[in-house]
């Protein structure tokens, strides 16, 4: 999803259960710098965002039945993976920053799988500036794009 | 536990544990962590039913994150520069997971060691999920 602008504040409680959830064990005085792939916390702050549930909209997920919106009861034409992800730091988040993050396409490329089948493949670029304006994270997914019936490899 | 940086040296090859039996709780945690709540990895009915797998699979960016922090128990808290690579495999509940790293090149300069690793992290059968680098000053 490119979303431009997302303001988030790195919060001590935020960065602790972040912490946790890559298996560290923050101590009493909870977490300084924060973990390498914690910018991923920007989902958190996207508004709408379509890998979260929003109360009193149909969900992908379970509930009554196996998934609540019958587009995805059908095989999709074709699937999108994550196939790489890359970090520049050239500053380590601290619990205190306010970033903000500017996405914006990157390269694309193709290529063709074992299969014989297209794999197109685009970068997705994210930058998290703190409040001077200063880039601290550069966050680079690529992603895939499988056509049906196809498989990443 | 942190290792000496001063003994990371060209050639230098460790192996780290970064999770031992993935639970489905785990990845319900990092999903609320991280903001992730595909069901893909949240969703055991969505996962079988609809998806197709035998179960929920881990994010890769759980795998990556894990990864990470076995790193940065080598090169230590903030060292890292650059870190990425590539996700290879599923990661399922249960699975067990180690990285091993090797240091590819070290230059000295002003504000400290430049040290570069290849790592690779595979399951418990040895089958690679996530291989990819990393740069940290040290």
């Amino acid at each position: 999803m490119n979303v431009d602008g997302v303001v988030f504040p790195v919060e001590s409680v935020q960065a602790m259960l972040f912490a946790r959830a890559v298996g560290q064990e923050p101590s009493d005085g909870g977490v300084t710098v924060v973990p390498p792939t914690f910018t991923e916390v920007r989902q958190q702050f996207i508004p709408g965002y379509a890998w979260r549930p929003h109360h009193g909209q149909p969900w992908v997920g379970s509930g009554a039945s196996a998934s609540g919106t019958p587009t995805h009861e059908s095989t999709p034409a074709e699937v999108v993976l994550h196939a790489e992800q890359h970090f520049e730091y050239r500053r380590h988040v601290r619990v205190g920053d306010v970033l903000t993050a500017s996405t914006r396409p990157g390269r694309s490329w193709e290529k063709s799988s074992r299969q014989g089948h297209t794999l197109a493949f685009r970068e997705i670029v994210t930058e998290f500036a703190d409040e001077r304006g200063e880039v601290a994270v550069i966050s680079t997914a690529v992603e895939v794009t499988v056509p049906a019936g196809g498989s990443g490899t | 536990m942190t290792l000496s940086t001063h003994t990371l040296t060209v050639g230098t090859r460790l192996t780290r544990p970064v999770v031992t039996n993935l639970t489905r709780s785990a990845l319900v945690q990092y999903a609320g962590a991280s903001g992730d709540y595909n069901p893909l990895h949240t969703d055991e009915v969505y996962a079988r039913e609809i998806a197709g797998n035998e179960t929920v699979m881990a994010h890769g960016m759980l795998t990556m994150g894990l990864t990470a922090t076995a790193l940065t128990g080598v090169v230590g808290e903030g060292a890292l520069t650059r870190y990425g690579g590539r996700f290879l495999g599923s990661v399922w509940p249960g699975d067990s997971l180690t990285v091993s790293i090797e240091v590819t090149d070290v230059q000295s300069r002003d504000d400290g060691r430049h040290v570069r690793i290849e790592l690779t992290t595979v399951n418990q059968h040895g089958v690679p999920v996530f291989s990819g680098s990393a740069e940290a000053v040290v």
